[in-house]
């Protein structure tokens, strides 16, 4: 019957169904955790007795099913009401605020220069051979290859501690954003310079290209003037799979670092089990992730206005 | 295969034979008056600052490592074959919510979920390497899915449809074999990624157990050491890069092969 | 715009992010810590205790260096013979507004304090404060106490004033910005008398970072400093590490309830085997004791930590039937002699001490498999554990009760061991209803000589902390534990 309806449904309403899908998922695996937020809270202190664990429950809403517990944090984010942290006790919505700005820093700002220095790589190494070719090979690979908080390590003892160029950890905002920026931009950077670079190349091999060449251009100049949008819209599609991994490489870096971003909150979240703060945080993470893919198609399109087949 | 991944995999099988080879030191065994030793011939990388002998403890983190990456990819491969496939034959609207449902998980943070998972599963090889699946399957059904599309674009599989084989059989029979090749290259590069993540689960630490040291775990417990014994933290370090560089390079498509950029092909869908 | 242009532009930028200037200014003061207050308002969570370790809060009373409750904002305690309390406070004393402290706002804090915070009301229930005049407060409090100095000087009882809604302080520095989890912005209290440095405390998510910014020169003091950086840190010029012992205690919680552990023979046996100095080595610091509180209290038992003994261990096992086998691991009608040994990652000591009683219990044929635990009071109060290594303050208000009735006692609600002692019980009670000081003393002791013996909790060590500070600093005498972090007389050398 209905299968084509179905289908049709699925199309256009199965992306945000199962988004909403997958965030319930995540909650209650969440919630399946064991262990006691009401511990983690008190542990600071040394210790209560059973009737004080037993107010701070009651406080807490802990009594309550673990279902019921998740409608009424649902229910009041659709008030815009995100809750408050079990552990720290303040509004998760505070919390967020202070730290997201240092997270999307960066996140974003790995990525974005991430983009442009392998853009740029690709660029470089397109009309060379050799040792050009080769960095953006390597750089491919070993971005892949290396650990986020074992580059963060090594930056920290070479620009930290043996050169002194910089403050890591109590620098002004340039100097704290520096070392982490890099690390996101440089893991990165890899993967996009060796699309874009491909891309460069498919130009190259092109009839136009060397038509264009013809009429007297430099290679360099055609390049960039001809098939640089094309790598460009290339190192954009190379992009989407960085924008799942930033989330746990920022983490991590984030760790490295001691940035109070949400990276370092959210592993501070899971040891106290604070089931707000997590489910806060993975509604954000998905929420990215599906927004960021949108934007990155939509610049897509408005860069590339060629109809594209679906899917 | 080139000559670069060839040394590695010398170089991997020397460092696995050492390995073995210094498996007769306890790993546990300390050692108060030979801390921070240097390399000798007893210990052939030295002692940490508990007199423990450094190679015995990354052996295990290397068996370890091993195993983690083959029980992912075991649970990727069959869960992204079995369902990818299943999407591909079913076809009409459960195909279309399995592929939702694919570039969902694809989509969800590697990293995170599988920590909040160990978090309170504890760090064991077989809760790390599930955690780690948890997620990771959707990119390797997405493959599977592609690949079989294609497959059933194909003559033979029209042929053997219409001659009334059972989709499912004829799946087995025909798409199967075809995807296998494919889905073996784009496992071992995900390989990479694999050990990769689970690095950093181990020095994110939650839920790990000291008496097992994991490499990630060891450069956690070690980094201090970058200033009097480097040999610490660089060689779980060197460890890592070189067990990822070499899936890496092994399973690099050759040089004319250039990735894809359409937004369903597996070069699309890295780490 | 040719590449080169653009990749010469690229490196211009990188170059300025790099290059970032690193002015200082040169009176501030950069403290590194690995916890921050979660919030300022004293009436959640553990913000006071937070908030007096920072330099911020004061109390009516507090524990002196020599382990000892001294009137801080208060000068005296009396009680009445209905069991309720007069305390007198300090005259002329201020909040950081310049209002001066009185018994009104006092009575107003704390009594929104011990309705909201349920930290608050564990040694006595709640209080019930009520001005009498300006400097005189009457106290009463839900269950009697005869030590209401000490429940006062308990972490959540700080003192402070609401203005707007913002809570105002009485401690040497006032706080000018607050970003939580990152750090915090004190200015020195003008109403506090004396002169000081404006002070940053950055706060940590672990240790190990904290002590690379130490040494990279971006702190005056670190705080807590895991053993493994102490090497690396003496080398490093400019820098002063000191030691100081803590009144922290190290334990081991052994599970009286399950397995072999049962049998007191085994605990004993364990108790006997540990090497409390290969524990000290390991660490860097710390004193061997199997008392249950430091030396700095008069009630700390006084004697010494024996040296491992393993033959009397060995004795012990083959008394309780436990056979060596063929492995080298002791086994009973089949059984293997199996244990955990767990720990917690936020007392980085703890996880390094693991590996070593492993090796120590190995010795004498015990099997242990190493486990962390995130979270340790979970764990402990599931029992699901057969060793659990603990750090404990088990005297925060100087007094042994808290800790004796709260983690050993049978119906106590921290009794991790699960272990039951009549005659212990009994003792503890005598203490719960006893005032006089000495008596107090002999009762405390003679408590802990009976818990020593059933090994039912292993003291191990008291520890010491290192904190590290920098050239300016370098005079500054780090004593209290971590309840008192930043004091008055902290100050930069001219």
């Amino acid at each position: 019957m209905s299968n084509s309806i179905l289908r049709q449904w699925i199309a256009r309403a199965g992306g945000p169904a199962i988004l909403v899908i997958a965030i319930l998922l995540a909650l209650l695996l969440i919630r399946a955790m064991p262990g006691d937020p009401v511990d983690v809270r008190l542990a600071a202190t040394g210790g209560a007795d059973n009737q004080t664990r037993a107010e701070l429950r009651q406080q807490l809403g802990l009594n309550d099913g673990p279902l019921q517990q998740l409608f009424r944090w649902i229910t009041g984010l659709m008030r815009g009401d995100l809750g408050r942290s079990l552990a720290s006790d303040r509004p998760i919505a505070r919390e967020i605020a202070a730290r997201l700005p240092w997270s999307i820093a960066i996140g974003g700002g790995g990525l974005a220069f991430g983009v442009a220095g392998g853009f740029i790589l690709a660029l470089l190494a397109a009309p060379r051979g050799g040792a050009a070719r080769l960095t953006s090979r390597a750089a491919a690979i070993l971005g892949q290859a290396t650990p986020a908080f074992g580059l963060g390590l090594l930056m920290i003892w070479l620009f930290g501690v043996q050169l002194q160029w910089i403050r890591p950890f109590t620098g002004g905002l340039t100097e704290r954003l520096a070392l982490p920026l890099l690390v996101i931009a440089l893991i990165v950077c890899g993967p996009i310079s060796r699309v874009a670079l491909a891309a460069f190349d498919d130009a190259r091999a092109a009839p136009w290209f060397t038509a264009a060449r013809a009429k007297g251009l430099s290679e360099n100049a055609t390049l960039f003037r001809h098939a640089g949008k094309h790598a460009f819209l290339a190192s954009l599609a190379g992009l989407t799979p960085e924008l799942a991994w930033v989330i746990g490489g920022s983490a991590v870096t984030e760790v490295v670092f001691s940035v109070p971003g949400l990276g370092g909150w959210v592993v501070e979240s899971i040891g106290a089990r604070d089931y707000v703060a997590l489910q806060a945080y993975l509604a954000l993470a998905i929420c990215w992730v599906a927004a960021s893919h949108a934007g990155v198609n939509l610049a897509r399109k408005w860069l590339d206005p060629r109809p594209r087949p679906l899917q | 295969m080139s000559r670069v991944p060839a040394a590695l995999v010398v170089a991997a099988i020397v460092v696995a034979a050492l390995a073995i080879a210094s498996r007769t030191l306890d790993p546990h065994a300390i050692d108060l008056s030979a801390r921070l030793a240097g390399p000798d011939a007893r210990h052939l990388l030295g002692t940490d600052h508990l007199g423990r002998d450094l190679l015995a403890r990354l052996s295990i983190g290397a068996g370890r490592t091993v195993i983690v990456l083959a029980i992912v990819l075991a649970a990727c491969v069959s869960a992204g074959i079995a369902i990818g496939l299943a999407a591909a034959i079913a076809t009409g609207a459960t195909e279309m919510f399995l592929l939702r449902l694919m570039q969902t998980a694809a989509a969800l943070p590697r990293l995170v979920i599988a920590l909040a998972v160990t978090s309170f599963t504890g760090l064991g090889l077989l809760s790390a390497g599930l955690a780690i699946a948890l997620t990771g399957w959707a990119r390797y059904a997405l493959v599977a899915h592609g690949l079989a599309r294609e497959v059933m674009g194909r003559e033979h599989w029209r042929a053997a449809v219409a001659l009334g084989a059972h989709p499912f059989r004829a799946g087995i029979r025909h798409i199967l074999p075809v995807i296998i090749r494919p889905m073996r290259a784009f496992a071992g590069a995900d390989g990479a990624r694999i050990v990769v993540t689970f690095s950093s689960l181990a020095f994110l630490g939650l839920g790990a157990d000291t008496g097992n040291p994991d490499w990630g775990a060891m450069i956690w417990e070690y980094r201090l050491f970058l200033f009097d014994a480097p040999r610490l933290p660089l060689a779980p370090l060197v460890a890592i890069v070189g067990v990822a560089l070499a899936l890496q390079l092994l399973f690099e498509p050759p040089k004319d092969s250039r990735p894809a950029v359409q937004s369903s092909s597996p070069g699309h869908l890295e780490r | 715009m040719t590449p080169r242009l653009i990749s010469r532009r690229a490196l211009a930028v990188a170059a300025l992010l790099m290059l970032a200037p690193v002015a200082q200014a040169a009176e501030r003061l950069t403290i590194g810590l690995t916890f921050l207050t979660a919030s300022l308002d004293p009436a959640e969570g553990s913000a006071g205790w937070a908030l007096v370790s920072h330099g911020v809060g004061e109390k009516l009373f507090t524990v002196g260096r020599e382990g000892r409750v001294v009137g801080q904002l208060a000068q005296s305690a009396q009680q009445m013979d209905d069991g309720s309390w007069r305390v007198t406070l300090r005259p002329s004393r201020s909040f950081s507004d310049g209002t001066p402290v009185t018994a009104q706002a006092v009575a107003e804090a704390l009594q929104r304090t011990t309705e909201r915070n349920v930290g608050a009301r564990t040694t006595a229930g709640r209080l019930s404060f009520e001005p009498i005049d300006p400097l005189t407060l009457k106290i009463a409090s839900e269950r009697p106490t005869t030590i209401m100095p000490s429940v006062l000087s308990e972490w959540a009882y700080v003192v402070y004033k609401l203005v707007n809604n913002k809570p105002v302080f009485t401690g040497a520095w006032a706080i000018s910005d607050f970003r939580p989890g990152e750090r915090l912005e004190l200015t020195p209290n003008t109403h506090f008398g004396g002169e000081r440095q404006p002070i940053t405390i950055r706060r940590f998510t672990d240790s190990q970072s904290m002590t690379l910014a130490l040494r990279s020169g971006e702190l005056d003091m670190a705080f807590n400093l895991p053993p493994e950086s102490l090497g690396m840190l003496r080398a490093a010029p400019n820098l002063t590490i000191k030691t100081f012992a803590v009144a922290y205690q190290y334990l081991a919680w052994l599970n009286t309830r399950r397995g072999p552990l049962a049998d007191v023979r085994v605990r004993q046996a364990i108790a006997a085997a540990i090497d409390r100095d290969g524990i000290a080595t390991a660490l860097g610091a710390g004193e061997p004791t199997v008392s249950a509180f430091s030396r700095e209290y008069p009630f700390s038992l006084e004697a010494p930590a024996p040296k491992a003994d393993a033959t009397q261990a060995a004795k012990l096992l083959d008394d309780a039937g436990w056979v060596r086998g063929a492995d080298g691991v002791r086994a009973k009608n089949g059984e293997r002699l199996a244990l955990t040994l767990w720990a917690y990652p936020q007392r980085a000591d703890l996880v390094t001490m693991q590996p070593i009683l492993r090796a120590q219990l190995q010795a004498i044929g015990i099997a242990i498999e190493t486990r962390i635990a995130e979270n340790a009071n979970d764990l402990a109060r599931r029992a699901d554990f057969d060793i659990l290594l603990w750090a404990q303050h088990t005297a925060p208000a100087a007094d042994p009760a808290f800790f004796l009735n709260l983690f050993l006692a049978s119906a106590g609600a921290n009794n991790y061991a699960g272990w039951s002692s009549p005659a212990f019980d009994a003792v503890v009670d005598r203490l719960n209803r006893v005032a006089d000081e000495k008596t107090r003393i002999d009762l405390a002791r003679n408590a802990q000589t009976i818990a020593m013996s059933e090994a039912a909790a292993v003291f191990l060590l008291t520890p010491a902390w290192h904190v590290g500070l920098s050239q300016r600093l370098r005079d500054y005498e780090p004593w209290g534990s971590d309840y008192a972090i930043v004091r008055p007389d902290l100050s930069a050398r001219r």
